[in-house]
């Protein structure tokens, strides 16, 4: 490095072409460019951070979905409708049909190339933000050489050799140490303020009202019930009411409105069940997992059993993936008892009425990545533990004595599953018919095969079945992800296959429902499909939701019933017609399956138990 | 040398023109391709595919991290640190220091995007020395004392050389302005109270502090939030006229470094032999770290300073008082909060109060809460555990604080002695070993330290 240019004569002044002058100069602007880019470069960034795809503001639309989007997708909802509704007119002509049929493709293109243009302005913005970095960059690396150049060719003018520099310290010094002392002082002073006047120590959080989560309250007080009555009726007493249908006849959607919530602060994703005025939910949180049971009335607490001291088990070393709960599998009840199986293997059995525990022994942890989830059934007097993982020695379809927990029969586990069995009589012959790596039917008296359909083209997507079939008669249909939609007849030899249709609309979580006329189904991120069961033929595909589906489609009265994992409950049509009648916000996530009950649904949601219905 | 320099200013070179040419034109193409890069309108959409064929990429397991990295990370930094010792006290090159501290930007700062470095290190290591149950990699811990080391035998060489923070502000350094020395006193006691807050912080598993707000990390990764990009081009302004503002006024891990060179077994000296009191390098150094030469001794206040030396040093203890108690309440109203589960607590609390819902709060919060619920969900436990995080702020407030008041006691008490050098040399605690002051020696000018010799002869 050079040293300091001296100037020979302290007159001469510098021409502007100098290399000290343009240095400086380019160091201006470059510094000036570098300034206004990065002020750019800040404005686009949080544009491009607003409009983030994958950012959700409003409910149900992405960040980028602006107003003149939500306009355009208004009006082309509006112009479908209308277009729809033209087939019903019989005085409509051909003609206009076409009109407006080619309106509607119009206004489609138009929305496609909106939607297309606000992604991709998202893109572009971070692909200039990118390049802008480089730019800045390259702005500040000829800031740096000019500076350099600058520094070093400016001239200095050099101070008379000989003179000593005037004492200046002791004043310097003098006048520092009254600015430390004063202004660390000021400063101290501040801190202190602000911890006297600031919020003092955090606030002790105080567990709501309703289900304490860390007291254990065993059913000590008198229960309002007569024991030894079972609980009647069974309105919905297992996962999807047990019989494959899913439907509930009570409860209609014209005149239902939100009756009672309450906060039930035990995580899971297992469904409530219903019997007789009962409602039963299981949950837990490490360490402690519960059964508790809940009038139907308001939601007040009949019992809580905690299901701890169970024989064998293994719950500390319970991992669970994060997806997964406490209790995902729902409890199933035959009115005498209820019975809960719990993510460690733990299944307890309690007295429906009082709470009393009556049998608890453990399964052993399943070995799963993805954890367990298939639900308690309840068929031929037995108690039915469907619990296939991937340890072979452990895993397997249980048929237990409901009074005593005694193993009646066990059918070997054929590998993992993830799906609940559907118990249905199909000519005189009660079959539970169980879905994973393929069709296995047994007599769920016996645990007897009854026959099989393990091989073939069931599963295509490299994965088990997480969908459970839905069932009509003797007809049954799978919509599970990586599978086309498929329908059987099924006989008591076996299930022919009727139709397959390819469609996007199948679930790894939500199973379809059918009324044995149609079949609707829905994908994991809310694309509904309706499809004729006897034949496959499309009614409609890929109307969509737009919200997150993890609970099985279930039918009331006059609807399709949607749980979403965004917090709605939707209400459709149960015609050929994709329509939506209404809907109820209930504020929180909802992974289980509705239970219905004497014009009444009971939805859960992450922290909250709510009741719909009727109020006559 | 002086001649020499005396001649190329006076040169007009021949090229003079040209360049000229070259930088008008280099303007003018930059402001074009800036504004083409941030603010041309948007093309016209073309017209969309009616069915997308877009192959899914195959997913990938990342690779395992890459431990090498770490080694390397330290041989790179063990290697430039020797290399700035020998351009500083051997080579006396600042032309050398220059481009060694360009190389470890783009190294340290641009190719390893600022992570991990020896500044960030001071957390790891603070946490576990005052920590609970927290192993510290030797790695790290070789990251943080090599340049304690190298400052032990060479004084600052690393901030001179070889630290990507300190680089980035000096190499856009223009014309440092001079800060009052009242005023650096008082700056300079900043970096120990944040150095004390970054442990507390570290320490009791609240977050990296100085991670957090690194005001250069958004340039080296091309990415950053709003409030650190601003903070980082406030910071680059700054630095063009205030000398390395962070390096001096905030960092702490300079605080340990400066402690080192204080006692530093050499250190480099501007003149390469003796000090001819020529005065040329008296405003050379942009730090203020260069002692005058005083000769004589007019006395002045000093000399009644006695009674305020006395006093200072009783004050001593009272300032740590004080500054304990301010810090500890500070630390437990302000600092506490910054603890994930004393914000989950408050989080919790306000929920169920019907302050807010949860649909108010930001993503990661809103995990937070999801994870509490679903793994623990036990408010008694969660409002014992905010409640003794917020007596260990407390009990940290203290100790920051005293040390804190500690160092204010001990600044004041210094600020009272007398300090006279003879000849014009670099304060070892201030000086950053950056070896601007060498082309201001006549002694040093256009030799290096093998040559002192023959500039002595």
């Amino acid at each position: 490095m050079s040293a300091p240019v001296l100037p020979e004569d302290p007159t001469t002044r510098q021409s502007w072409l100098s290399t000290n002058r343009m240095a400086t100069l380019t160091a201006i602007v470059s510094a000036v460019f570098a300034v206004v880019l990065g002020g750019m470069m800040l404005v686009n960034l949080m544009h491009w951070r607003a409009l983030d795809p994958l950012v959700v503001k409003v409910p149900g639309e992405p960040a980028n979905f602006t107003a003149e989007l939500a306009r355009d997708k208004r009006e082309l909802l509006e112009l479908q409708t209308r277009y729809e509704k033209l087939f019903d007119d019989p005085k409509v002509t051909d003609v206009a049909i076409a009109a407006v049929e080619e309106e509607l493709l119009a206004e489609r293109q138009a929305y496609r190339e909106a939607e297309l243009a606000a992604t991709r302005d998202y893109f572009q913005r971070q692909e200039r933000l990118q390049v802008g970095a480089w730019f800045l960059v390259g702005a500040l690396v000829v800031l740096v050489v000019a500076l350099e150049v600058a520094r070093r060719s400016r001239p200095v003018e050099p101070r008379p050799l000989g003179e000593q520099p005037a004492d200046r310290l002791p004043r310097e010094r003098r006048i520092a140490h009254a600015a430390v002392a004063v202004l660390a002082l000021l400063l101290l002073g501040g801190a202190a303020a602000a911890g006297i006047f600031g919020p003092g120590a955090p606030p002790r959080p105080v567990a709501p009202a309703g289900v304490a989560p860390a007291e254990i309250v065993e059913a000590d007080s008198p229960p309002a019930v007569v024991p030894d009555e079972p609980l009647t009726p069974l309105h919905w007493p297992m996962f999807r009411k047990g019989d494959g249908t899913a439907i509930a006849s009570g409860f209609t959607a014209a005149d239902a409105k939100q009756l009672w919530v309450i906060d039930f602060p035990l995580p899971g994703y297992s469904s409530p069940i219903i019997a007789g005025d009962h409602v039963f939910l299981t949950g837990g949180i490490y360490g402690e997992r519960f059964i508790v049971a809940l009038s139907l009335d308001d939601g007040s607490e009949f019992w809580r059993h905690a299901a701890t001291d169970v024989p064998d088990s293994i719950s500390e070393d319970l991992s669970l993936f994060a997806d997964e709960s406490h209790s995902a599998e729902t409890p199933a009840t035959d009115g005498e008892r209820v019975y809960a199986l719990f993510a460690n293997g733990d299944i307890i059995a309690c007295d429906a009425r009082t709470g009393e525990r009556v049998w608890a022994r453990s399964l052993g942890l399943p070995e799963d990545m993805w954890g367990h989830s298939s639900s308690l059934v309840m068929a031929e007097s037995l108690l039915i533990v469907p619990y296939e993982h991937e340890n072979l020695d452990t895993s397997g379809i249980f048929g237990l004595d409901p009074a005593t927990g005694e193993q009646v029969w066990k059918h070997e586990g054929t590998g993992l599953a993830y799906t609940t069995p559907v118990v249905a009589t199909i000519g005189d012959r009660t079959q539970m018919i169980c879905s994973g790596w393929g069709l296995v039917s047994l007599d769920p008296a016996t645990g007897e095969e009854l026959w099989s359909n393990t091989e073939g083209d069931l599963v295509q997507g490299g994965d088990a079945l997480g969908a459970s079939p839905a069932i009509a008669g003797d007809l049954m249909a799978l919509a599970a992800a990586g599978n086309p939609v498929l329908a059987f007849r099924v006989s008591a030899d076996g299930a022919e296959k009727l139709w397959e249709v390819e469609s996007y609309d199948t679930s790894d979580y939500a199973s379809p429902v059918t009324d044995g006329e149609l079949l609707w189904c829905v994908s994991n991120d809310g694309y509904f499909g309706c499809f004729e069961l006897e034949t496959g033929t499309k009614v409609y595909e890929g109307q969509e939701l737009d919200e997150s589906f993890y609970a099985a489609l279930t039918l009331c009265a006059d609807a399709v019933v949607a749980a979403t994992r965004d917090g709605s409950v939707f209400l459709l049509d149960r015609g050929r017609e994709f329509k939506q009648l209404s809907s109820f916000d209930v504020g929180g996530e909802v992974s289980g399956v509705p239970a219905f009950a004497a014009g009444r649904m009971v939805v859960r949601t992450y922290d909250q138990l709510y009741c719909f219905g009727s109020d006559e | 040398m002086t001649t020499c320099a005396h001649a190329s200013a006076a040169t007009r070179p021949p090229y003079r023109k040209l360049l000229q040419h070259l930088t008008i034109g280099a303007w003018r193409l930059l402001l074009l391709l800036g504004l083409f890069a941030v603010g041309l309108p948007l093309p016209a959409a073309q017209d969309p595919p009616e069915l997308s064929d877009h192959a899914l990429p195959l997913v990938d397991n990342p690779p395992p991290s890459q431990n090498w990295h770490q080694w390397l990370d330290i041989v790179v930094l063990a290697l430039a640190l020797g290399l700035a010792a020998w351009l500083i006290l051997k080579r006396r090159s600042r032309r050398g220091v220059f481009w060694l501290m360009v190389g470890s930007l783009l190294y340290f700062g641009f190719y390893r995007g600022g992570c991990i470095c020896p500044v960030g290190s001071v957390q790891n290591v603070g946490e576990g020395l005052f920590g609970f149950g927290v192993v510290v990699p030797l790695g790290v811990v070789l990251l943080f004392a090599l340049p304690l080391i190298a400052a032990l035998f060479w004084g600052r060489v690393f901030c001179g050389g070889v630290c990507p923070l300190g680089a980035m502000q000096d190499v856009v350094q223009y014309r440092p302005v001079k800060v009052p020395i009242w005023l650096q006193h008082v700056l300079g006691l900043l970096p120990y109270l944040y150095l004390g807050i970054v442990i507390m912080f570290a320490a009791l598993g609240a977050g990296y502090l100085i991670c957090r707000y690194d005001p250069f990390v958004a340039i080296w990764r091309f990415d950053g939030l709003e409030a650190i990009v601003l903070l980082t081009g406030v910071m680059m302004l700054l630095s063009l006229f205030v000398a390395r503002p962070y390096c001096r006024f905030l960092c702490p891990y300079a605080v340990l470094l400066r402690l080192c060179s204080m006692v530093s077994r050499k250190h480099l000296s501007i003149y390469p032999d003796a000090c001819i009191d020529c005065r040329l390098c008296e405003d050379a150094c942009p730090y203020d770290a260069i002692r005058p030469a005083v000769h004589e001794d007019k006395g002045g206040p000093l000399a009644r300073s006695k009674a305020l030396f006395i006093v200072t040093c009783l004050l001593v203890p009272v300032l740590a008082g004080i500054g304990g108690f301010a810090i500890s309440r500070l630390s437990g109203a302000v600092f506490s909060r910054a603890h994930p589960d004393v914000q989950l607590a408050e989080t919790v609390a306000a929920i169920d109060a019907g302050r807010i819902q949860r649909s108010d709060l930001i993503q990661t919060e809103q995990q937070r809460l999801e994870n509490w619920r679903e793994r623990d969900h036990d408010y008694a436990a969660l409002g014992d555990r905010a409640q003794a995080i917020y007596d260990r702020f407390v009990t940290g407030g203290w100790l920051v604080g005293i040390f804190f008041g500690l160092v204010v006691g001990i600044k004041l008490v210094s600020l009272c002695l007398r300090w006279r050098p003879k000849e014009y040399e670099p304060d070892r605690g201030s000086c950053l070993s950056c070896a601007r002051c060498f082309d201001y020696c006549p002694g040093a000018s256009g030799c290096d330290g093998d040559q002192s010799e023959e500039v002595r002869a």
